[in-house]
This record gives C-alpha cells, structure tokens and sequence, in this order.
C-alpha cells in the first residue's frame, strides 16, 4: 500500500505503480478522482486501457515535469526541453499513438501537445502517398473522387 | 526497439485516436500546403482538415525536399492579375520573385505561391493566420531594421528600431560616450524619415494586399503578416478586423472591379522618436550605432504614445541571440529623456 504523500496506479494489464502525488496529479483525470474522493488517494486508482509499459512511460514523463516544475534550478527550461526531444524521438509509431491516446484520456496536456506536435512534424512538407505509408492509412477515396478532390487542390501534384 | 514499419499487419495509426486529437495534430502541423496534399490522403483527413483554425502560409520560395508540380494554370494566371493590380514599391522583391515565377516553368517545383484567398478556400474555420512573405522592399538598404505595425480599418500604432551598425563591445574602451552629444544631425534625420516611409509604405500594403483575403475568411480573429527576414511584422487583432470589416461593410467597397489602390492611405500620424549615436548594451555586449526607435500613432487613435509603453517596450522581445539585443535597446532607448515629437500627414 502506497504511503502517505504516494499514490497507487495500475494498469490494465495488473501492473502497479507507486508514484507521489505530485507525479501523479500532472494528469488531471486523476487530480480530479484525487480530488472529489478521498479513498483514492488511499488505495489503488485504475488507469483503463492503458497497459504497464505505457504506463511506465507516462510516469516517466511526469516524473521530469513535475520535479521541474518543484526545482527550477536543477532541471532547467533547457534541461526539459533536451528531455522531452529525447522522450519522443526514442519512441516507436505504436508506443507514440498509444501514448496519445493515453494522454488524452488521462488529460495530461503538456504530452499530448508534445506527441501531437511529434506527428505534425512527420505529416509536414509529405505527399500523400507518403503519408499513407507511413501511418498505415488505406486511400478511401474512389479514382472519381481523388482526381476531384486534386482539381480543387492548388497544391496538387 | 522494434521498429513498427516492419510489422506485417496493417492497421492504421489513426484509427486509435478521436477525432479532436486529429485536429489538433493538424493544428499544429499549419503550413497550408502539407494541409492541402494532407487533405487527399483519405476520407477520414479529408473532413476533419478544414474545421482546424490555425494556418501558416508561406508565399515565399520554399528549400523543399520533395518538389512538387502543380497541373491547374488558373491560379497561376489570377495571381498575375493581383500583381498587376496590388503591388506597390516597397513589395518590390514580391513582384519580382513573381514575376520570376510566372516566366520560367522550369522552376515551377521550387515555389509555391497563389493568392492566399484561393490557398486558404478549403479552411473554412480559421481563427488565427500567420502569411510569410518574401523579404520586402529591396530599397531598405538596413538590415538594422525592424517595424511592427498593427491595423485596423487603418494604420493604428506603428514603430520600429534601426541603427546603421551594431559591434560587439570593446572591452578596453572604458569612456562613457553618454555625455556626448545625442542631438541628432540633419542627414541622420533624413535616414530616419526613410526608415520610416519605407516601415509604413510596406505595412499599408500589406493591408491592402490580403483585405480580400480576411474579408474571404470572416472567422479569422488574427492576422500576422511577417517576411521571411523577420524585418517586418504586420498584426491585426481580433478587435482591429472587427472595426475593419465594419468599415469596409459600411464603405461597400471590395467589388472586384473596383479600381483597388496598391495600398491602404495613411491617416495622419503623430510620431515619438528616441535616437542615441552610439547606444551601449551592458547584457548583450553590443554597441549600436544610431539606434533609433520610433512610435507611430494615427492622430485619430487618440491614445498618447506614452500608454503603450509596455507594448513599445516587450515589441521585439524574442528567444533569439539578435532578439535580444533588439529588445534591450528598445528598453534602453525608453529611459532617454531626449525624444523628438513629429507629426506626418496623411498620405
């Protein structure tokens, strides 16, 4: 059982994570669950589809933060920045979209601006082709459709 | 790590994510055209695309890695028109990259440029557009230049910061140069009205040259015009479009076969300016000779100069190493007694 000041995630896979508040609350899902019922912050919060390595790596994030957001001089502005390049450039597609989906669940904005603008990054300055292969997306539209759609497009190629 | 290019199953990424965290990667991606291609990658894209608010929109010959050829002639052709019909002087370097552009198809793949009313068509619900342009005015001799001006039906604030030459400090020099002194001279004045036609010329044709662009878009609540040398920031606030587009309902103008002037005119404007000859900056260890700052106000604003100080001062404010010398010496110009009061007319 978590200590006083600690908070206990687990995953949906059974994995539980002790953390202190001040790691946790960087989402605000749980700040609020902290929040309006007390128990919580005595026992153990359920984190709903998202599962321990996620979860890990969504504590990994946080943990950075919020001892910045305590101790500037330590973890500078500077500091966060390096990290949070590292945090993203060191993750797969399907940890990064998973990590999104997490974050938006878990309200933790600071990441999901992060992972957002990580996909933007890799959708700027691309042709559609190239963006197809990329995220495994399927052209939906019908020849009739793809050649309309062009016409309208000044850019089209 | 497994990279998951490799994986044999198909499944798109996207499918995991809502909709709202797919307007706001696109929000964040903003350059018009990869939103434009972005939009012909699938159904899905295709609807969620033109509901983002934010817009980057570069006119301005692009370092593209991936060339792209375009086969419709049309915008090409009415973006002649507005040339021909909107560019004054100081958009000179436009007109001629323009011009450039429309005379050698070889070289149709490095550029992307259309009249921003056409490009942005498809963004029905912008709120916020930031249009880069080429770097304006090949008359501006000073790279030493930096204006901001902000609109609204008309010029309401203007100013800018100039010098003729900025040199690290000399650290053996321990004369204080702030007793000399700091009257300016008839040929600096001159330079200094230069600099200041050249700022408002190049603003009010800014105005004037993405009015139909603004009136296109009526859900825009800010505009940013800058160029590609950051010389010249161009902004209106939600406020400024609003009485703007009052203006312009009640005028009745923006028929298309108006006779459109090649710039918004110019109210009368009362001008504030501070000039030291040699101006020392302690923080950033730079010396900037004749550095000049400017504050503009339309006659009919009312506002005294004096109440913006806060805007004046935080104006060219930045991350950047030469941000901060531009932003130092417009706090050190403020705190000069000597000021010269001087009052323009319209033109």
């Amino acid at each position: 059982m978590a200590s006083k000041g600690n908070l206990t995630l687990k995953s949906c896979n059974g994995k539980e994570f002790i953390v202190e508040e001040k790691v946790a609350v960087m989402s605000t899902t749980i700040k609020n669950m902290v929040d309006v019922d007390d128990s919580f912050a005595q026992g153990v919060i359920p984190i709903i589809g998202v599962d321990g390595k996620i979860l890990a790596k969504l504590i990994e994030y946080c943990k950075e933060h919020a001892e910045a957001d305590e101790d500037e001089e330590v973890k500078s502005e500077e500091y966060l920045k390096k990290f949070d390049e590292k945090f993203v450039d060191e993750l797969n597609l399907n940890d990064l979209y998973d990590l999104l989906k997490a974050s938006n669940y878990l309200e933790i904005t600071k990441l999901l601006n992060l992972l957002c603008q990580k996909v933007a990054s890799m959708i700027k300055g691309k042709k559609p082709e190239e963006i197809r292969r990329i995220f495994n997306i399927k052209n939906d539209f019908t020849p009739e459709e793809e050649e309309e759609i062009n016409r309208q497009n000044p850019w089209a190629f | 790590m497994s990279s998951t290019f490799d994986e044999v199953e198909e499944e798109d990424y996207f499918d995991r994510l809502p909709d709202p965290i797919v307007l706001l990667i696109f929000n964040k991606v903003q350059d018009a055209k990869s939103l434009c291609l972005s939009m012909s990658v699938c159904k899905r894209f295709h609807s969620i695309i033109p509901e983002i608010d934010t817009v980057h929109l570069s006119i301005c010959k692009q370092n593209q890695q991936n060339p792209i050829s375009k086969k419709s002639n049309e915008p090409k052709k009415s973006f002649k028109n507005v040339v021909r019909r909107f560019l004054a002087k100081p958009f000179k370097s436009l007109f001629q990259f323009l011009k450039s552009r429309s005379g050698s198809c070889d070289h149709d793949d490095e550029y992307s440029c259309y009249i921003p009313h056409e490009v942005l068509k498809p963004f029905t619900d912008i709120r916020s557009l930031e249009i880069v342009v080429p770097k304006s005015g090949g008359d501006i001799s000073s790279d030493l230049l930096r204006w901001k001006a902000e609109f609204g039906s008309q010029l309401q604030s203007c100013l800018f910061l100039g010098a003729t030459e900025i040199s690290k400090i000399d650290e053996t020099d321990n004369s204080d140069s702030s007793n000399s002194s700091e009257r300016i001279g008839d040929d600096e004045l001159k330079l200094r009205i230069v600099w200041t036609i050249t700022c408002l010329i190049a603003a009010s044709t800014r105005h004037c040259l993405f009015q139909k662009t603004l009136m296109g878009h009526q859900t825009i609540n800010n505009l940013m015009i800058r160029d590609e040398s950051n010389q010249g920031t161009f902004s209106m606030n939600r406020k400024q479009i609003e009485e703007f587009k009052k203006s312009m309902m009640d005028s009745g103008v923006l028929d298309d076969n108006e006779t459109l002037l090649e710039r918004t005119k110019l109210p009368a404007l009362k001008m504030k300016m501070w000039y030291v000859p040699e101006l020392k900056l302690h923080e950033s260890r730079c010396v900037m000779k004749g550095a000049t700052l400017a504050v503009m106000k339309s006659v009919e604003e009312g506002n005294e100069v004096e109440e913006r100080r806060d805007w004046v001062a935080k104006a060219f404010d930045g991350e950047g190493e030469e941000e901060k010398v531009f932003g130092e010496a417009v706090r050190e110009l403020l705190k000069k007694k000597r000021s010269y009061i001087l009052e323009m007319n319209s033109f």
